[in-house]
């Protein structure tokens, strides 16, 4: 960002405010580890400020961003082998490709989720954000839900089928209303 | 499927299953949809669970407007003021662990991890205290956090915690005179405490002028006169006193639950109703503790709002009042907002007050400060990790002009300042100020640049710390910058975040006094401050 005037700033915080969820999306489809997809947001963001003012204004920040957390991506497997990123270069190719061609629904998802959350019973919904928490494993919503840790997992197993199920019968619901509307 | 993808989001699938799954997301279209849409949601529970836990901490002021929030499932844990005694225990355990190995340590949880806490060398921790005054002449004043083997702790006024290794617990309530004799043993000289003995410290002994007192497991009062009477009072459970009257007649008595024993000046014992005064116990000194931490941060919250005010004020980050999953850094004034890039929220020197965790090499805040002064003051609470290897960047300029300034630790735990003057760096570093005991503490750091007096000088915690002669004619310019970590522009070559928390930064556009300085420290600091430690020294 060297150079930059404060208005490109803030510019780009704003842009970065708005799509930094969708980004850590984005990497976490092609990095199934949180931890290990967070690290690579960061490297990815520093790499978005760098070269933000390669960025043209009024074109796709997201898009651009997402080729930078790609190649982020890519250079990580190069750099850990399979440590961080398990998979092999084809797969992350066509996951990439299919998540880009999913894009419009994943707001819809994201909104159904929230309504999903709310029919679970307490101590499932604890249980399950319980181990989203960041830094918090399946070990953290075993003790939070007084459970042993083989039935914590079990019971996230069963919880993320069941949440599973409900944002794609909620996303279809949605998409047969728009379709008679 | 679902048992892959379950496995592979938990890290604990076989790298056959990994094959097994690439080829099916290679070969079917569904597979591939049906992936991205679990990662996908796998992304959205991580969102919706930082953003309760922060939904938690906001709702607990508002207390209200649980309908309109989308999701507001938990509420906070009971118990913070417990929860805050039990943290500042363990923290001092740490620091306790730090000074026995004496050697730095890498993070925090390898200090929770690490127990090498001696029997042998200690015997107790000063683990908190409320107005604490130690007597002038007294040979040994510790610090809260300080370990303590053979001692006679003398205290004027103001009340002491300490605990025993043994798990004892003693509320000393000055005017004092106690000696700490082993891991389980005590000695009352003169004035009063009460104890508090789980049944793991069964045996917990106390010396009295006539005789001693030897828990049975359970909570008691102790006052010893200035004359040598005793008064002997039991909460809980009960204790044997064992004792000697004038001329020599051995003696014991059994002490239950609600009994007060009265020793005279001559050793002769009688039961009395009730204790002369009342004893301060560990929830009244937590409580009482708990009430001046927050008197303390009020103070603060006062002085932010004067700090934010102020006409010199050019730059200012409290770190307050920020959700969590928020990425900017909000400038008091919003002319130098900062992009928080991996850094993470956490607690600064109260609960509830923001900072942020520098952990991971990257993590910095990147902002940009178009301005150029002569005059400055730079300030900011900052608490390290660790001081090895590398130096610990609070603020870094990405400028190629002269005037460009980093403002940091050493490797050696001297405060620097350093300008950048015709490509070159000319540093102006002060006296080494951050030894083990400043590690994992909350230090107040300044440096200010005096045109008319012609000095730059470097404070810790509200104290100047050296003086040097201004030797660059440049303004001090910061630009494009980093806080937390260092720009690549700057001349220090091993770069890596601090390595640890900064809550609070203010760059003001003249050069603050001493009085001023302090000021900044005395009412920002989150510690007690021993009155007895009146030297010049910082």
């Amino acid at each position: 960002m060297s150079g930059s005037s404060p208005d490109r700033s803030t510019e780009l915080l704003q842009l970065m405010m708005k799509y930094q969820r969708r980004i850590f999306a984005y990497i976490h489809t092609l990095v199934p580890s949180r931890s290990d997809a967070e690290d690579i947001l960061q490297e990815a963001s520093l790499t978005i400020c760098e070269k933000f003012n390669d960025f043209e204004l009024g074109t796709n920040f997201y898009s651009w961003a997402c080729q930078i957390a790609y190649w982020k991506v890519r250079a990580a497997r190069k750099k850990y082998a399979t440590s961080k990123v398990v998979f092999n270069q084809e797969v992350l190719d066509v996951i990439s490709q299919t998540r880009t061609q999913m894009e419009d629904e994943f707001d819809i998802r994201h909104e159904a989720l929230s309504r999903c959350l709310q029919k679970l019973n307490d101590r499932d919904r604890r249980m399950v954000l319980t181990r989203y928490e960041s830094g918090k494993n399946v070990s953290a919503a075993a003790q939070a839900c007084g459970r042993t840790v083989q039935g914590a997992y079990k019971a996230l197993n069963r919880i993320r089928k069941v949440l599973f199920d409900c944002v794609s019968f909620e996303l279809t619901a949605e998409q047969t209303q728009a379709r008679c509307s | 499927m679902h048992d892959l993808l379950n496995g592979l989001v938990e890290k604990n699938l076989p790298p056959s299953k990994i094959r097994r799954l690439e080829n099916w997301l290679i070969d079917s279209k569904e597979a591939r949809y049906e992936y991205v849409a679990f990662m996908d949601m796998s992304s959205s529970l991580a969102h919706y669970a930082d953003e309760i836990v922060a939904d938690e901490d906001i709702s607990e002021d508002e207390e209200k407007t649980t309908d309109n929030k989308l999701l507001q499932f938990f509420r906070p844990v009971l118990g913070i003021a417990a929860l805050l005694v039990f943290a500042f225990t363990i923290l001092n355990f740490q620091n306790l662990s730090q000074e026995s190995n004496n050697t730095p340590l890498t993070s925090n949880q390898e200090r929770i991890g690490d127990s090498s806490i001696s029997e042998k060398t200690v015997f107790a921790v000063l683990t908190n205290s409320v107005g604490l005054r130690w007597n002038q002449e007294a040979s040994t004043k510790p610090n809260p956090g300080e370990s303590l083997d053979f001692s006679v702790l003398e205290i004027e006024s103001g009340l002491a915690q300490l605990e025993f290794i043994k798990g004892s617990t003693v509320i000393l309530e000055g005017p004092v005179e106690f000696e700490i004799k082993g891991t389980n043993a005590g000695s009352l000289k003169n004035g009063k405490l009460r104890a508090n003995v789980p049944p793991v410290a069964k045996g917990f002994a106390i010396d009295l002028p006539h005789g001693r007192l030897i828990d049975l497991g359970t909570e008691f009062g102790l006052h010893v006169h200035d004359g040598g009477s005793t008064e002997i009072y039991v909460y809980d459970g009960k204790v044997r006193y064992e004792g000697t009257s004038d001329p020599t007649e051995p003696f014991s008595r059994e002490i239950s639950k609600g009994e007060a024993l009265f020793i005279d000046p001559y050793g002769y014992s009688s039961w009395i109703e009730m204790p002369s005064e009342p004893f301060m116990g560990t929830a009244d000194l937590a409580f009482i503790s708990m009430e001046q931490s927050q008197n303390r941060y009020a103070s603060w919250v006062d002085l932010s709002k004067e700090i934010s005010q102020l006409p010199e004020t050019s730059l200012y980050y409290s770190f307050d009042n920020h959700a969590p999953w928020t990425r900017t850094l909000n400038d008091s004034f919003s002319r130098s907002n900062g992009a928080i890039i991996g850094c993470k929220w956490t607690d600064g020197r109260w609960h509830g007050k923001g900072a942020l965790e520098f952990r991971r090499k990257n993590d910095q805040v990147r902002f940009d400060f178009p301005f150029e002064h002569s005059s400055i003051t730079l300030a900011a609470w900052i608490n390290l990790d660790e001081l090895k290897d590398y130096c610990a960047p609070i603020i870094s300029s990405d400028s190629k002009t002269n005037g460009a300034a980093s403002w940091y630790i050493n490797q050696k735990g001297k405060l620097v300042l350093e300008l950048r003057v015709d490509t070159k760096p000319m540093r102006y570093e002060s006296s080494v100020a951050f030894r083990k005991e400043r590690i994992g503490r909350w230090v107040h750091v300044a440096t200010t640049i005096d045109p008319v007096s012609n000095l730059i000088s470097h404070y810790i915690n509200g104290r100047s710390f050296s003086r040097e002669k201004i030797e660059s004619i440049y303004p001090l310019v910061f630009g494009p910058c980093l806080l937390g970590n260092f720009a690549n522009n700057s001349f220090v070559e091993n770069k890596r975040s601090i390595s640890g928390k900064i809550d609070e930064f203010v760059l003001f556009q003249n050069a603050y006094t001493e009085i001023e300085v302090r000021r900044l420290f005395e009412v920002g600091t989150p510690y007690e401050q021993l009155r007895s430690f009146g030297s010049s020294l910082p």
